[in-house]
């Protein structure tokens, strides 16, 4: 009885177990099934992802801006000294043998330049090997060398002077894989993945040799990720060490290589690499990285520069080679010798390689802290044809006039004329403050732009943005308002300047007066802009009338909003240097006024020409009134208030200029001219208090010390065929005696009326 | 073993989820691109450089110009000369041959400006004169002001 209640018990037992594994067996393939469904789903989530991202994943390429390129040709005067410094400033190499683009050398007087291929508007200028030959400060010949064969004109490329970057401040210039240098694909697959090519995303082998070697290291030395898991971390995933977003790269990366063929896979990680730090921007790519360490494009890197930027895929800062150029040189140097240990380069090449110091350039070539006021006002001008988005993200590359000689040398006499101003008036040092526009007048291209006397500020342009009284700079707009009634009035015309009261609308006393606080009398109207008369020009502008004073100025080019107020005709009108320039512009050409502009063309980041930035014109002013007005400016320089030009740049006349200061000496302002060159100057301070400087001391001095450098060719007074020369009494100067005889220019058809000798 | 077969189940999952097709990445797709704006190549005019006193970068840009206008590539044309206008900006004959093009491209304003600029630097040059006069006075007749077209062919007789 006891067996069979014990066997019953042991049948219940096994019956339960049996049940219970039963029960059990069926709860895990539920689990199972549902954990796989989750799983399942997992991947199909993950795999939607993964595609969406790479499909629709436009690297953000910054737009890039460029200089004008330095044009050279026989009979171009310009020095050989500053044609190398363009060349290094470029990123060209001095080598004793050229051997590839982006070098020279320099045997006498003779400068011998590799080219680099460079894409310009009207096609690709492909790279060349010249001989520039110079004589007395000047080129007398170019040659192209395998041809022998002589070449009338050539461009150098142009300087990258700056970047408009993706919100997110990545720096990225793209390669496709054609483009990849050889040595950078064997340098890869040696040092970060050597079955790249056999593997499907995940390298077992690699990862057993991680596991082998951390564990005899007992550190986390070794990381058996392949080039497509760094590129999935790098565009995808964080840099924590979880065992989740482990899995999840794999998991990804398995996805990507089902997906997109090898190549594909390694170009995208070329460009997507993290290789370093530019301030708040990361370097993206090798051939970002190739430009910011070595200033130059990638294609033109040697064995060891290669070696170099591979060996810093493992830790960029950590091998930064600015900073920590023992630990790079040693990182590069185990690159080189396993590119020689796997025979992609032979002992000599190893040898050459290793011999190399680490050849850094000293910091970026593109900075928008270099010339930040250009910079400014080419982005306000882009934004008028481009969407933000576009100009950030799209890589587009815009040309740009600007010319790096004439804004160094501007940013240079700013700074200089200011201290020594600041000295002789004994102010503190860095209290005044200066804005200034170089324009090509012809052409209306803005060569120069300084908006603040410290080259690196810009954070108010005072060049576009600062908007102050341009004092007796408006005269001229005066004059030709008068000069544009031939019937009426000419150069020797009389005026009055004698004492003047008007009674404005709002029922307030103007009395203006002389600088030198005096009346003159009848004057002729040479005389009364050379000295710059203050109530001789009021006195005119009052007859002209005020509406068509305005009227002359909006001719001229300005836009700004004028009052009508009879203080206007004394320069109670606030203008920034920009607008002035503009207004300044349709004089020195001859009355077209031309659009100032920055731009020259737009080109897609596949060099493919967007948008030509066309020379256009508007004839609103009199060719013959624009002459006469700039026959009178020279008078100003000869005679005048700017006659310190005429003693201080005696080689370059006949200039053309006029001086401007404000009330209580708080704006000092200059405009003047040469042939093809125009340049407007403010001195002034930020708080609007007195500068204690005419238009003369001030503005005109960093005029002087500017084009001392820049030896702009003496202004050709071409007059129009309705213009002739008559002879008259030397007027211009009241030391001159009446016996003395001038020519001065008319409108052919009017007569002057009977002028007396004043 | 057990990783390489995780690894191809893996493999089999999403080759299961997954769309069959092999996609290249695209860096840029430079035609979706929202940017507006566009070349046209118009036609443009068939130009000869035939002055002799022309400097000889100045008589190379010109060839170049012309070039580009038989390939019917009127905006770089342009550009061209633009480029010999920076060297010689008081080239009269630069001017006129810009005012032709502009004349091609139907800006009849710009033509007209361009071709006085011309005039003004041509000083003695009668021929040429005359052909920008008459360059304006066609270019007035496009834009229907008749009086000042009529105008500038008397001055267009005169210099003949």
């Amino acid at each position: 009885m006891h067996k069979k209640r014990k066997a019953s018990h042991k049948l219940k037992a096994n019956l339960k177990k049996s049940l219970g594994t039963f029960l059990f067996n069926k709860w895990s393939f539920q689990i199972i099934v549902i954990l796989g469904c989750v799983f399942l789903s997992y991947c199909v989530f993950l795999d939607f992802h993964i595609r969406k991202k790479f499909d629709e994943k436009r690297w953000t390429v910054p737009a890039r801006v460029y200089a004008q390129p330095l044009e050279l040709y026989a009979g171009r005067r310009y020095e050989k000294g500053r044609v190398i410094k363009r060349l290094k400033s470029n990123g060209y190499k001095n080598v004793r043998i050229l051997k590839g683009p982006g070098q020279f050398l320099v045997r006498g007087s003779t400068v011998e330049i590799y080219t680099r291929q460079f894409h310009y508007w009207d096609g690709i200028e492909s790279a060349k090997k010249l001989k520039i030959k110079f004589n007395n400060n000047q080129v007398t010949s170019i040659t192209e060398m395998i041809s022998s064969q002589n070449i009338s004109i050539i461009r150098l490329t142009p300087a990258l002077i700056g970047k408009i970057f993706p919100l997110h401040d990545e720096d990225r210039i793209l390669v496709t894989y054609e483009e990849i240098p050889e040595t950078l694909i064997e340098a890869l697959i040696v040092v970060e993945d050597r079955h790249y090519f056999e593997h499907f995303g995940l390298d077992p082998f690699g990862i057993l040799r991680a596991i082998y070697i951390n564990g005899l290291d007992g550190k986390l030395t070794q990381g058996g990720s392949t080039l497509t898991q760094q590129l999935i971390k790098n565009m995808f995933l964080t840099r924590e060490r979880t065992f989740t977003r482990k899995i999840n790269e794999m998991l990804m990366a398995l996805m990507l290589e089902y997906h997109y063929s090898k190549e594909d896979i390694f170009s995208a990680y070329v460009n997507e690499i993290y290789l370093g730090q530019n301030g708040k921007r990361g370097i993206h790519g090798f051939a970002t990285a190739a430009e910011f360490y070595f200033s130059k494009p990638l294609n033109e890197l040697n064995n060891a520069e290669i070696a170099l930027l591979v060996g810093m895929v493992k830790g960029a800062s950590y091998y930064n080679p600015r900073k920590q150029s023992k630990r790079a040189l040693k990182r590069r140097n185990l690159v080189l010798n396993l590119l020689k240990k796997e025979g992609f380069i032979n002992k000599q090449e190893l040898k050459i390689a290793i011999s190399k110091s680490l050849n850094v350039s000293d910091k970026p070539r593109w900075s928008s802290a270099k010339y930040p006021a250009y910079l400014d006002l080419v982005r306000r001008h882009l934004k008028r044809d481009y969407r933000i988005d576009d100009l950030r993200n799209e890589g587009l590359i815009i040309h740009t006039s600007l010319d790096i000689d004439k804004q160094e040398i501007s940013q240079h006499s700013v700074e200089k004329s200011l201290s020594k101003l600041e000295k002789r008036k004994g102010f503190i040092s860095g209290t005044l403050q200066a804005a200034l526009v170089v324009v090509n007048q012809h052409s209306g291209e803005v060569l120069a732009l300084i908006g603040d006397r410290n080259k690196k500020k810009n954070a108010f342009n005072r060049a576009l943005d600062a908007k102050r009284s341009i004092g007796s700079l408006i005269k001229p707009a005066i004059y030709m308002t008068a000069l544009n009634r031939p019937a009426e009035y000419n150069i020797l015309s009389s005026l009055d300047d004698s004492e003047l009261v008007l009674k404005q609308q709002n029922g307030k006393i103007w009395k203006p007066n002389n600088y030198d606080k005096k009346t003159h009398g009848d004057i002729p109207l040479v005389r009364s802009i050379t000295k710059s008369y203050n109530l001789s020009t009021v006195r005119l502008g009052m007859s002209l009338g005020l509406e068509n004073v305005i009227q002359t100025l909006k001719n001229l080019g300005v836009t700004s909003p004028i009052p009508l107020l009879p203080s206007i005709l004394l320069g109670a009108l606030n203008l920034s240097p920009y607008e002035v320039t503009q207004m300044y512009q349709t004089i020195a050409s001859g009355g077209l006024q031309i659009p100032l502009r920055t731009i020259r063309y737009v080109s897609d980041s596949n060099e493919e020409p967007l948008k030509q930035y066309d020379l256009t014109v508007r004839e609103y002013i009199k060719a013959e009134t624009a002459f006469l007005m700039q026959y009178l400016l020279t008078e100003v320089v000869q005679n005048g208030t700017a006659r310190r030009l005429k003693q201080e740049l005696p080689s370059l006349m006949p200039l053309a200029g006029k001086t401007g200061t404000t009330n209580a000496l708080r704006d000092s302002w200059f405009a003047g001219f040469g042939d093809r060159i125009l340049s407007v100057v403010w001195v002034g301070r930020d708080n609007n208090s007195s500068t204690k400087l005419t238009g003369s001391i001030g503005a005109m001095q960093v005029w002087i010390d500017m084009m001392k450098k820049i030896k702009p060719e003496p202004l050709l007074l071409i007059e129009p065929e309705e213009i002739e020369w008559r002879d008259y009494p030397d007027m211009s100067n009241p030391n001159s005696s009446c016996n003395q005889i001038k020519s001065y220019p008319f409108v052919k058809k009017y007569k002057a009326n009977s002028i007396d000798c004043y | 073993m057990k990783m390489s077969l995780i690894l191809v189940f893996l493999i089999f999952l999403i080759s299961a989820c997954a769309e069959q097709t092999r996609k290249s990445l695209v860096l840029i797709p430079i035609e979706e691109r929202k940017i507006s704006a566009k070349i046209e190549n118009k036609s443009a005019p068939n130009n000869k450089v035939t002055n002799n006193e022309q400097s000889l970068v100045i008589i190379a840009l010109l060839e170049d110009s012309d070039r580009l206008s038989r390939q019917g590539q009127s905006i770089k044309a342009a550009a061209t000369i633009e480029r010999a206008l920076r060297i010689e900006p008081r080239n009269g004959l630069l001017w006129q041959r810009l005012s032709k093009v502009r004349f091609q491209q139907q800006q009849w304003k710009q033509s007209i400006a361009m071709a006085k600029k011309s005039n003004v630097l041509l000083k003695s040059n009668r021929k040429m004169k005359s052909e920008n006069w008459n360059l304006i006075a066609e270019a007035y007749e496009k834009l229907g002001e008749y009086s000042k077209a009529d105008e500038a062919r008397n001055k267009y007789s005169k210099q003949d």
